[in-house]
């Protein structure tokens, strides 16, 4: 049986997804069919007088004030890279702890791990702060939650390394609406205790 | 001293369900919590919080299932309080006891607690134990009512009948009431006012549990002439009017003593009032406790262990001997060489499920068995 | 016998629906809670516009179109902070339109030899038919699409090719996990798309895993 149905969410065939050196070596296979004109204008365009002008388009709809100031000057004057690396090797988790500070102390905090998987039971583990990337440091505190996966990474070069990494999970700031919906349900909610 | 215990029953009788007319109160643990499951007589049965086994099954089900009880059987569920290690598995046991009423603070029907609940609810990132069991039981609570075919819970601020029921002589049953001493007003106004100070206003991350100890739920039974105390993690505020001062001093609160005493918090000093001991307990009582483990925190410490021997007639606990080194390891040999390299210390939190229980014919003397990493003190 | 090894393993959450490229920037993911500041400070940007957005960190690559969200991970330790960076963001934007999501998983799989490879490539695609109509038919890609599990609306599409990626003799397989969204012409709004990648996160990469192992071994 053949069917017609291409799925819009399928990019493997443009799996690479590059967008492409804007300075002119265009690849341009990833993008949906509007991106491309458009990118391709701006490639075009760029090599001629009006890069100027591209400049001050594209500065008017980032808010550079977000954008890192010193990046701004340089959306399309640096030649641009491919838009992720190339993978280059596999890895194999064996554990991946859910872990929840339980408390923090100067030096190490105490956590517990869950293995989802419920392979293994739960531990309690006191771990030191110098095994927390510096990036995540200030998320060490009572409640917070991280990842902790252990396995091994195998390079295409046939290199295997074990890898243990913790990260810390990252959430975005409360929804006020949110907090007000649940304000205003906890009175429903009281009726069922009547 | 009048001889509360007298016998040590075998291992293998664990399956074996009490008699219609013997009374009994199981204490499970350790690990993460404790869970009471008492039968009542006549086929009646009580359940006081809840935990998880390793199977992360709740140990009450698993128990009742294990001596052939339906769960339907269950009259009457308490949760005590909202602490992690005393609510683990509850949702799923009150889905299943389908007969039984449900005793909580009056603190958790109130708009604070509520607010709060659905408010962490919203959060879809981080799995919070308590706040998953809460959100599973408000289900239940909306389906039975909807069906109308439960009674609401049962709200307890102070002194308050959860249970009782008549003596029939005819089929063998002694009269039973079940009465709740605690959380006192003021600790269900305090209550209230922490759950409403940790409603979210930043970015979310666990919610840690207040100190609801003080919003504890204590429940006194009094089985025809058996009075059991459940002290759940009540602890001694300092005021006259929550704590177990407020309960010691009430001249509300049902008369009598009891022979059995689950000690409260773990067998701390925090939970400790010498007039419980005096007023409300036989001399020679046998009490029963779990142990608490967070970090270097260990309860009962060894001082708690000494005072206990020496006010108790019999002391038994879930928690595993000293000595009997239960480690914390990882089936998968690279992973368990990194924990240890990276880790200063570990222990770990899903044990074994232990088990004391207490069983009591009328006119006889109670009978002990010892399960698991149970022992006597 | 065991499976070929996997020598390079992706896995992407694309949504498709309605975006405003030009938000997602490495500082606005940062300030927003989701990236750390070292991470957004040394992202590789490729373009930042209103048009299209794309840039990459060590472990993510973030592609966004008006039409398409796309976020990938290359680097499967990290799969489950991909999982809440994507979560995280249609919290913020969670009535955005979503038509469709897909779970994409690539592998490249080592293979022992050409010979092996195109054993694989005559089971998948016999070459009698070919013969008599081509030179030397090969197998140059195959994409096969079955149908989704009972109340799912979307498809399972696969797809088959040598990999371009390994120098020896690979095998691409890409698993995109298609879920329409679309109910009575109405699209989902990322929260709900969001719920639903919650729920079949595990059950998907296991699909694929399941689903790739077995074509290699062939």
């Amino acid at each position: 049986m053949m069917s017609p149905n291409v799925s819009s969410t399928d990019l493997s065939s443009v799996s690479d997804f590059k967008v492409g050196n804007l300075n002119g070596k265009w690849d341009g296979t990833a993008l949906s069919e509007n991106a491309q004109k458009f990118a391709g204008k701006i490639a075009a365009d760029y090599e001629t007088s009006t890069k100027t002008e591209i400049l001050k388009d594209s500065r008017r709809e980032i808010n550079t004030d977000t954008y890192q100031k010193d990046k701004g000057s340089e959306l399309f004057t640096t030649p641009l890279g491919p838009a992720r690396p190339v993978g280059s090797g596999a890895f194999t988790a064996l554990r991946v702890y859910r872990g929840i500070v339980l408390s923090r102390k100067v030096d190490t905090f105490l956590a517990r791990l869950v293995d989802p998987q419920g392979e293994e039971p739960g531990i309690e583990a006191e771990i030191s702060i110098s095994e927390i990337q510096k990036f995540d440091r200030d998320l060490v505190q009572e409640g917070a939650a991280f990842y902790w996966t252990i396995g091994f990474w195998d390079s295409l070069g046939g290199l295997k390394s074990r890898i243990s990494q913790i990260r810390f999970r990252r959430f975005p700031e409360w929804d006020t609406s949110k907090l007000e919906k649940a304000i205003a349900n906890a009175k429903s909610l009281g009726e069922l205790f009547k | 001293m009048p001889k509360v215990l007298e016998s040590y029953l075998s291992d293998n009788s664990q399956g074996i369900p009490p008699k219609d007319n013997e009374i009994e109160v199981s204490l499970f643990g350790p690990g993460f919590g404790e869970s009471i499951v008492a039968h009542l007589g006549g086929g009646d049965w009580l359940v006081v919080d809840s935990c998880s086994d390793e199977n992360r099954e709740p140990v009450a089900l698993d128990y009742l299932k294990k001596i052939g009880v339906p769960a339907a059987n269950v009259r009457l569920l308490v949760a005590t309080h909202w602490h992690d290690d005393h609510i683990g598995g509850l949702s799923r046991l009150f889905e299943s006891t389908i007969n039984a009423d449900l005793a909580v603070s009056a603190a958790i029907g109130k708009d604070e607690f509520l607010a709060l609940v659905g408010a962490m609810n919203e959060n879809g990132f981080v799995a919070q134990t308590g706040v998953d069991e809460w959100i599973g039981i408000l289900k239940t609570l909306r389906a039975r009512k909807a069906a109308a075919n439960r009674p609401p819970p049962l709200l307890v601020g102070g002194e308050r009948l959860l249970f009782k029921r008549k003596a029939n002589a005819a089929k063998g049953t002694e009269s039973c009431d079940i009465w709740s001493l605690s959380p006192s007003d003021e600790s269900c106004l305090k209550a209230s006012s922490t759950f409403s100070t940790m409603f979210p206003t930043r970015k979310m991350r666990r919610v840690a549990a207040p100190n609801p100890n003080h919003n504890s739920l204590v429940i006194w039974v009094k089985c025809g002439d058996v009075g059991i105390l459940l002290g759940a993690d009540l602890q001694e505020t300092g005021s006259e009017h929550s704590g177990w001062r407020a309960i010691v001093q009430s001249k509300k609160r049902p008369e009598g003593t009891a022979q059995i005493f689950k000690v409260p918090h773990h067998g701390s000093a925090n939970g400790h009032n010498d007039k419980v001991w005096s007023e409300m307990l036989v001399d020679g009582s046998a009490a029963i406790l779990t142990p608490f483990f967070n970090g270097s925190v260990v309860l009962p410490t060894a001082s708690d262990i000494d005072r206990l021997r020496k006010l108790s007639g019999h002391l038994f606990t879930t928690r595993p001997e000293d000595g009997q080194k239960i480690k914390a390891h990882d089936g998968n040999m690279v992973v368990a060489r990194v924990l240890k390299e990276t880790v200063t210390t570990i222990r770990p939190i899903t044990l074994p499920t232990s088990h004391v229980r207490l069983r009591k014919e009328p006119g006889k003397n109670w009978s002990v068995g010892l399960f698991g990493t149970a022992h006597a003190l | 016998m065991p499976p070929p090894d996997i020598k390079i393993s992706e896995f992407a959450v694309v949504l498709a629906g309605s975006f405003t490229p030009s938000v997602f920037q490495p500082m606005w993911f940062c300030k927003n809670g989701l990236l750390s500041d070292p991470e957004a400070t040394n992202a590789v940007v490729s373009v930042i516009h209103p048009e299209v957005t794309s840039f990459h960190t060590e472990w993510l690559t973030l592609n966004v179109t008006r039409e398409h969200f796309s976020a990938m991970c290359s680097r499967d330790e990290s799969l489950l902070l991909l999982q809440d960076l994507v979560a995280g963001t249609f919290q913020l934007f969670a009535q955005s339109e979503v038509r469709a999501m897909g779970l994409n998983r690539n592998f490249h799989f080592q293979i022992e030899s050409f010979e092996a490879r195109n054993l694989i490539g005559d089971i998948l695609a016999p070459k009698d038919p070919w013969k008599p109509l081509l030179l030397n038919p090969a197998l140059a890609s195959l994409q096969m699409q079955g149908a989704r599990p009972a109340g799912e609306a979307g498809t399972v599409n696969v797809t088959v090719q040598p990999s371009m990626k390994l120098k020896e003799a690979g095998v691409f397989v890409g698993i995109n996990d298609h879920f329409d969204l679309v109910k009575e012409k109405t699209p989902c709004n990322a929260a709900d798309a969001i719920k639903l990648m919650k729920l079949v996160w595990d059950e998907s990469l296991a699909q694929a895993d399941k689903i790739a192992k077995s074509i290699v071994s062939l």
